[in-house]
């Protein structure tokens, strides 16, 4: 498959091994010329995934391309098609359910070769697609890993909102463990979702992917680099973002960065980068957050409604810590090599 | 007292709003009332207008009203979007702050502060609908007891303050009422019968009468507005020993359904216009594969991603043709809530009986539909099973055998002596690849005999409804939902001297021929309300009986309303008063 190399560095990164050049570090908003998903959209109140979309389009901005995007059915296509001037100068075509990567490839082909026949500037675009969990991690999976296969340049963005929460909260394949949805209700027969998520970023590197990224909006100055690494370094690159929902999660709506900042802390979040030198198939992992001290999970599940049924049997709640310390085995060697002191607050970033 | 009431609650999404409906419905359905209702839902997550209308009746309905006794709005935008519907001598109760254009003399105003009591006098903006429901208490006698029962229940999980709240909120605006809103008008709520009845939904009954069936194993991917049959059976299905699985595409939810069938198990699937599209395939392979399975399609606009939240009977076509080849199904559509739980239940008789696929077809209107079901409706059990042989261990098991039946046994797998392969693939009587003309031929009509045997079966007889005069020359086909508003208008064109008779087959494949035929026998003017563009049913009976329609297609995203048909019906009359002495050809 690759060979696997951690970074010995933990924290934001805006080198690569494949750039020659860092990316913009922006850290604030404003310095950013407008762009889409600022307003108009008729997103929650609360959504992460709404700011997510916003963050990529900005740090896409500073590219100086011109955006185009392939969006799926879902949340993302339901609160901005009523009103589409939202997506400010961003050119966007909505597709089907399953299709979005298969549209994003069909957008790639049609501009390469307007590009090669000179009726359009050549690098003058970048081609995006976004697509929800449900969207890629279920009914989407088979065009997405078909279109990493396939090696073509662009960038894949997929909004993680843990259900199918347009639809009225069904359960996906990225709803984490005992989660209350209303196709995994928590009863005395079956207690919430019994399945755990497939790794998406993981599938994806297996598939061919040159860059994959976690990310959330919290740290957007994290995001917003990798956005632009996705869109510099060449072949496809995947970028899974967390996206709160206070509507699917029964969360309030004003504990954004509360939620946020706890899935990182508690690492059932994490937040890393992993890009593939084609040379010697080697893939480089960065962890560019790793939490000072790490927060039990029940903190985290306390915060959100979808998971208060877990409340009652202690021994889901230790699944769960264990489902995350199984994940995390895997920065293992990351933490060690990093065992030195911490400058930084895990804030900083 | 009046013997029927239509009311209509509008407002923001997240408001109430339905649960205001929901609970007028509970207390009706305790005093043995027939309910109708129609909800709209907004394309919004979250916020956006809404509405839910209630018709409650001593008799039996079967549409949710057009004009409205009772208007109640929580907003401006509310009231300036429905007020046109409220009767000119109808009741409307609104926030105290909506302005009235103009004030009609006959009309009662009660205007109350919903906000203001619920944000100041309770502390609870959420609360508002609970004191509406106070001040209906008032103004309809709604049973306060009743009522204070439904909350307890709802709100005993969410704590005892929550509770409180809404207890108070509902004194609160019974208090106001009392002391503020002298009635001036005439409305009540009906009297029920003794008799109590259920209240579900469309897709409640069908996931309802799907288990009644024996089906013990759904496969689903979330759809609106088929999504609550999942839901419902996400509950409940595994309380009866069966099992839900959400599969990751629609394809697979049919694939699955394919694999529990075979392995013998009753199973079901339900989706939406785009759900079928990708199941298409598949159906094709349960037709060859002679394989049981039930397909629930609950219609939206479209084409494709089109009006998730809006009804539509769009997908007609899909169902009857979807699939490519000549593949065999059976299409059934119920007319209403109770229909959905018969016409399911029996859609299983059909699968398990004659080993195909029967889509069983509904709409977002009928699927969201709140309705009383008379209790002794949904005690049923299943009535035909697959045939199964007893195979001997010797020689190889035909699981295709040409049979005068046109079934033929199946074995179960695993059991000795009846090992076999289905396929989709053609195949010979043992299952086996063959593309020879003899084969091919006599597998199709072997499949093909099925639909003239189901259309002559017991099962199937009395599968119409038949509506209005006998005699009258104007006759309706419809199908569906929209046999709601068909029964109005044909009562509404009655009292002004048009006898029209009206024929709504619940199979439309294969269609009962005896029946209609009969039906074309007597009528000179065919009319075909339907909510397509292209008329699909309208084209489905010219196409097979060669007859003239006239067709009445509506795509607003709404149910048909009775005038509309009424339009149609007096527009045929005129026709034939003035060209009665013309032949008019007819066929079939």
């Amino acid at each position: 498959m690759y060979r696997a190399l951690f970074n010995r560095h933990i924290g934001p990164n805006p080198h690569s091994l494949l750039l020659p050049e860092p990316v913009l570090d922006v850290g604030e908003y404003g310095a950013i010329p407008t762009t889409g998903l600022i307003s108009g959209h008729q997103g929650c109140v609360g959504c992460g995934m709404v700011t997510g979309t916003n963050q990529v389009l900005r740090a896409l901005k500073l590219t100086g391309k011109h955006v185009v995007a392939s969006i799926g059915t879902g949340c993302n296509e339901v609160i901005t098609t009523q009103n589409t001037s939202c997506w400010g100068n961003v050119s966007v075509d909505h597709n089907n359910f399953p299709n979005t990567a298969a549209t994003l490839s069909g957008n790639i082909a049609a501009l390469k070769s307007l590009a090669e026949a000179g009726l359009v500037t050549p690098d003058a675009f970048v081609n995006l697609g976004i697509a929800g969990d449900g969207g890629t991690y279920d009914i989407g999976l088979q065009a997405f890993l078909a279109w990493i296969a396939r090696g073509e340049n662009g960038i894949y963005v997929c909004l993680n909102n843990q259900a199918y929460m347009n639809t009225g909260i069904q359960g996906s394949g990225a709803t984490p463990y005992g989660t209350h949805t209303t196709t995994t209700p928590f009863g005395k027969v079956i207690q919430g979702n019994q399945r755990t998520p497939q790794y998406l970023l993981d599938l994806a590197l297996a598939a061919g992917a040159s860059y994959v990224a976690a990310a959330c909006p919290l740290l957007h100055r994290d995001l917003m680099i990798k956005a632009q690494k996705a869109a510099a370094i060449e072949g496809p690159c995947v970028l899974e973002i967390y996206s709160v929902c206070p509507e699917g999660w029964k969360s309030e709506t004003d504990v954004f960065h509360e939620i946020t900042g706890l899935a990182l802390e508690t690492r059932s979040w994490i937040l890393y980068e992993a890009e593939r030198e084609r040379k010697t198939n080697t893939v480089l992992f960065t962890l560019n957050y790793a939490p000072k001290k790490y927060a039990p999970i029940l903190e985290y599940l306390k915060l959100q409604e979808r998971f208060s049924g877990m409340m009652e049997f202690p021994e889901m709640v230790k699944r769960a810590q264990e489902i995350i310390e199984t994940r995390w085995s895997f920065w293992k060697p990351v933490i060690e090599a990093n065992s030195m002191e911490w400058k930084e607050g895990p804030r900083a970033i | 007292m009046q013997s029927e009431l239509t009311l209509r609650i509008a407002g923001e999404s997240g408001e109430g709003v339905i649960t205001i409906g929901e609970t007028l419905c509970r207390i009706a359905a305790r005093e043995g009332l027939h309910i109708v209702t129609f909800r709209t839902f907004p394309a919004e997550i979250k916020g956006g207008a809404c509405m839910i209308q209630v018709r409650l009746s001593e008799k039996n309905i079967s549409y949710h009203g057009e004009k409205l006794d009772f208007l109640v709005c929580l907003n401006q935008e509310a009231l300036d979007e429905n007020l046109p519907d409220l009767k000119e001598h109808g009741v409307l109760l609104c926030e105290a702050e909506c302005d009235l254009a103009e004030e009609r003399p006959g009309r009662a105003v009660y205007k109350v502060p919903f906000e203001r009591i619920a944000t100041r006098e309770i502390g609870s903006r959420i609360s508002k609908n609970i004191v509406v429901l106070g001040t209906l208490c008032h103004l309809l006698g709604l049973p306060r007891k009743t009522i204070e029962g439904f909350l307890s229940e709802k709100f005993a999980r969410k704590g005892k303050t929550v509770l409180d709240h809404n207890l108070a909120a509902l004194q609160k605006g019974l208090d106001f009422a009392q002391r503020h809103l002298a009635k001036k008008d005439p409305y009540k709520f009906p009297n029920g019968s003794e008799q109590k009845k259920l209240l579900m939904t469309g897709n409640e009954a069908i996931a309802l009468g799907a288990t009644a069936a024996g089906m013990r194993y759904f496969f689903g991917y979330p759809i609106t507005p088929a999504s609550e049959i999942m839901e419902w059976l996400a509950v409940h299905l595994p309380q009866m020993g069966g099992k839900v699985l959400q599969t990751e595409d629609e394809i697979s939810a049919i694939c699955g359904v394919a694999g529990a069938s075979w392995a013998g198990g009753k199973a079901m699937t339900a989706t939406s216009g785009p759900g079928l599209s990708l199941m298409s395939e598949t159906i094709g392979l349960l037709s060859m594969a002679e394989i049981p399975a039930v397909i629930v399609d609950s219609q939206r606009g479209g084409p494709s991603t089109g009006m998730p939240t809006k009804t539509e009977q769009s997908d007609l076509f899909l169902a009857l043709y979807g699939s490519h080849g000549d593949t065999t199904r059976v299409v059934m559509a119920p007319t209403s809530v109770p229909d959905c739980f018969g016409v399911t239940a029996l859609a299983f008789d059909l699968a398990e009986k004659y080993q195909l696929p029967v889509i069983v077809l509904v709409d977002q209107a009928l699927s969201a539909r709140l309705e009383t079901v008379d209790p002794q409706l949904v005690e049923r059990l299943p009535a035909s099973s697959r045939l199964c042989a007893q195979p001997g261990a010797k020689g190889p098991f035909a699981r295709y055998q040409l049979t005068e039946s046109v079934v033929s046994p199946a074995a179960l797998p695993g059991t000795d002596g009846g090992e076999h392969m289905v396929t989709g693939m053609e195949h010979d009587e043992l299952g086996n690849f063959a593309c020879d003309e003899e084969t091919h031929t006599a597998m199709t009509v072997k499949r093909f005999r099925k639909l003239n045997a189901i259309e002559s079966d017991t099962l199937t007889q009395g599968l119409c409804t038949r509506l209005g005069d006998e005699n009258a020359e104007i006759g309706i086909v419809t199908w569906g939902s929209s046999a709601g508003p068909v029964e109005e208008a044909i009562a509404v064109a009655k009292s002004s001297g048009i006898s029209v008779q009206a024929i709504i087959p619940k199979i439309l494949n294969p269609l009962p021929h005896q029946e209609l035929k009969a039906f074309f026998g007597k009528v000179k003017r065919v009319i075909v309300p339907e909510l397509n563009f292209v008329g699909q049913l309208a084209s489905l009976l010219r196409s097979t009986y060669r007859i003239p329609t006239i067709g009445l297609t509506k795509v607003k995203g709404v149910p048909l309303e009775p005038r509309e048909i009424v339009g149609k019906i007096v527009e045929a009359a005129e026709t034939l008063n003035v060209r009665s002495m013309k032949r008019y050809g007819r066929a079939g």
